[in-house]
């Protein structure tokens, strides 16, 4: 019987990775891909869930995050809330909010197109009050996600989270509705 | 010296060669590297994502692909190395050589020994074949002359001896000439005690093995010559030298004979095996004139030639790429403990490189032929482009490569007339 160095050298390396696999299997990583502690940027505030990245949120020079790029994480949005200080990774962030409607609570479009200033300080987490020719009709409104079109551009909507009857003294008003930032 | 030579068949950069033999498999391991990479690293993933902004950017693409084309172009000129390293001539096979030769030696003997064994049993088939046909058919008439035949004749030993080279014939098997001997004497016990003519079960049953332990004689004959042509063929497409290279009588030293430490170095060393012993003509020496006067006299001979070899190139890188790919991300993922998958992919990747090598040595083979069909076809042209007379005979034939060799490879001095066109 005669052992080909080919069929020897194959089965040791088989014997090797079935070896190795199982190790592995048995041993995983503590640490995996895109978890703090590999390649993250700091957050500068704490940062709620669905909260839209901009230039000032995030710590760009942190040494964690060399190797990353600031593209990746502008105008994305947090699939989690995240602590002041804590590592903010391309894992933590998705491409578009993910609005969870409350029992009676609904969920309105606020079109900031006249109020290109607020885009920069309005976000998730945000409150805004609403006038309507000088008279306040809608007071401390949480604002769910900031959405724009394209996503870096200037073409935003707020989306609101009114109970029942906000949400119908907002289908009342006019369109003419001036937006004036709350109280955190 | 040869596998240099050879790479000279094409080393154009817009050639098929350079395209298929060294860009297609090193993208292909650029891409596989550039997966495993990004799996593992997100600064990698967010590295090549930055490519999708760029579609302004133009001359930073065109650099890049460049380079790439710039590394293809390096790999290719390396192409005969890699394969020399593959035949064992240099490179890290030459670490186990005692291992890799004492098998190619052992594989050989095997071969010549297995040769020997069918050629015996072709002859002795021969020999005996016709006295076997006649003492069947006696022992059958012989039997048609009892009344009976034995119900149970199938389950005797006899019986069992002839089913058994019956199911081996009719499942394509070789029978050897021995097992044939011991099931001709059990047929023909078993018809000189059995009638076939009888209206019974059994009866019908034993002419029905009559007839086709006839065919069954006849197929062991044309098997065991066609085992014995198959080994001849495998002995000297496969391995340098031949059958005789070990007859003491041959006064002089043949080079041909010396193995190569690997199965592609010995289909290698076929060519150039080929051509001395049946010519005397070393393509050590003349293989890039020969080149010359096949690329002027035989341009789609020559096309085949050149689709072949890159074939064999395109196999050759494959086989490195993969085993480099292997050997750097298998205790890379391994050590990292971040991915079973990609440990598994690269470990996989080096049983690859492994069945690349079979088709590598397959394709290797099927080159070596078409370059021993070169030597076989073109060889006169190369005389009359060297100026020089056809030979009348293959002695002749012989004596003149011997002679040219000398003077061309070794600067000997010899006669040699020319002949020049239209004197």
């Amino acid at each position: 019987m005669i052992f080909a160095p080919r069929l020897v050298l194959g089965v040791l390396w088989l014997v090797v990775l079935i070896a190795g696999g199982w190790w592995l299997h048995h041993h995983p990583s503590k640490e995996t891909p895109g978890e703090p502690g590999l390649a993250a940027f700091a957050a500068k505030h704490a940062l709620p869930e669905n909260y839209r990245i901009g230039k000032a949120d995030l710590d760009w020079s942190s040494d964690s995050g060399k190797s990353l790029s600031e593209q990746d994480f502008l105008s994305k949005y947090t699939a989690k809330e995240i602590a002041a200080g804590g590592a903010v990774t391309v894992g933590d962030l998705r491409i578009l909010p993910a609005i969870k409607s409350a029992a009676n609570r609904e969920a309105s479009l606020l079109p900031l197109n006249s109020h290109p200033d607020l885009i920069e300080v309005l976000n998730a987490g945000s409150k805004v009050n609403l006038f309507e020719d000088n008279r306040l009709v809608l007071k401390q409104v949480p604002i769910l996600a900031l959405l724009c079109d394209p996503p870096g551009g200037s073409n935003c909507t707020a989306i609101m989270d009114l109970n029942r009857d906000e949400a119908q003294i907002y289908a009342r008003s006019s369109e003419k509705l001036r937006i004036v930032l709350g109280q955190p | 010296m040869l596998t240099t030579l050879l790479t000279q068949i094409q080393t154009q950069l817009a050639s098929k060669r350079f395209w298929l033999a060294s860009v297609f498999p090193l993208l292909l391991f650029v891409l596989a590297s550039g997966w495993i990479l990004s799996r593992q690293y997100v600064g990698f993933k967010s590295w090549l994502g930055s490519f999708e902004g760029l579609k302004e950017q133009a001359v930073l693409y065109s650099a890049l692909v460049a380079i790439f084309l710039a590394v293809a172009y390096i790999f290719s000129a390396m192409n005969s190395t890699l394969l020399e390293w593959l035949e064992g001539r240099k490179g890290i096979a030459r670490l186990l050589k005692f291992w890799f030769y004492w098998h190619q030696r052992r594989t050989l003997q095997c071969i010549q020994e297995q040769y020997d064994a069918a050629a015996r049993s072709v002859n002795e088939l021969e020999k005996k074949l016709e006295s076997w046909i006649a003492q069947i058919i006696e022992a059958r008439v012989a039997g048609d002359q009892r009344s009976g035949c034995d119900a149970k004749w199938h389950k005797s030993n006899e019986g069992k001896i002839v089913r058994k080279v019956l199911r081996t014939a009719a499942s394509g098997y070789y029978i050897d000439s021995a097992d044939l001997s011991t099931a001709v004497a059990a047929m023909t016990k078993l018809l000189a005690s059995n009638s076939t003519t009888q209206d019974t079960r059994a009866s019908k049953r034993l002419k029905a093995a009559y007839l086709a332990f006839k065919d069954a004689i006849f197929y062991a004959r044309d098997s065991s010559q066609f085992n014995r042509v198959l080994l001849y063929n495998k002995r000297q497409f496969r391995y340098p030298g031949s059958f005789e290279s070990n007859d003491p009588s041959i006064p002089e030293a043949q080079v041909q004979n010396v193995l190569a430490i690997t199965r592609m170095g010995n289909i290698g060393q076929t060519m150039r095996s080929y051509a001395i012993t049946r010519y005397n003509l070393d393509l050590d020496i003349f293989w890039s004139r020969l080149q010359n006067s096949i690329q002027t006299n035989a341009t789609t001979y020559f096309d085949v030639l050149q689709d072949v070899k890159v074939q064999v190139d395109c196999l050759v890188s494959l086989v490195w790429l993969s085993a480099i790919f292997s050997l750097v991300f298998t205790p890379w993922m391994f050590f990292n403990r971040t991915s079973v998958l990609g440990f598994a992919v690269a470990g996989a990747a080096g049983l690859l490189s492994l069945w690349l090598y079979s088709l590598a040595c397959s394709s290797y083979e099927v080159f070596a032929d078409v370059m021993r069909g070169a030597v076989d076809l073109f060889r006169f042209r190369l005389l009359d482009d060297l100026h020089l007379g056809l030979p009348n005979g293959p002695e002749e034939e012989r004596f003149l490569w011997e002679r040219l060799g000398n003077m061309t490879g070794y600067a000997r001095k010899e006669i040699i007339r020319y002949k020049h066109p239209g004197k």
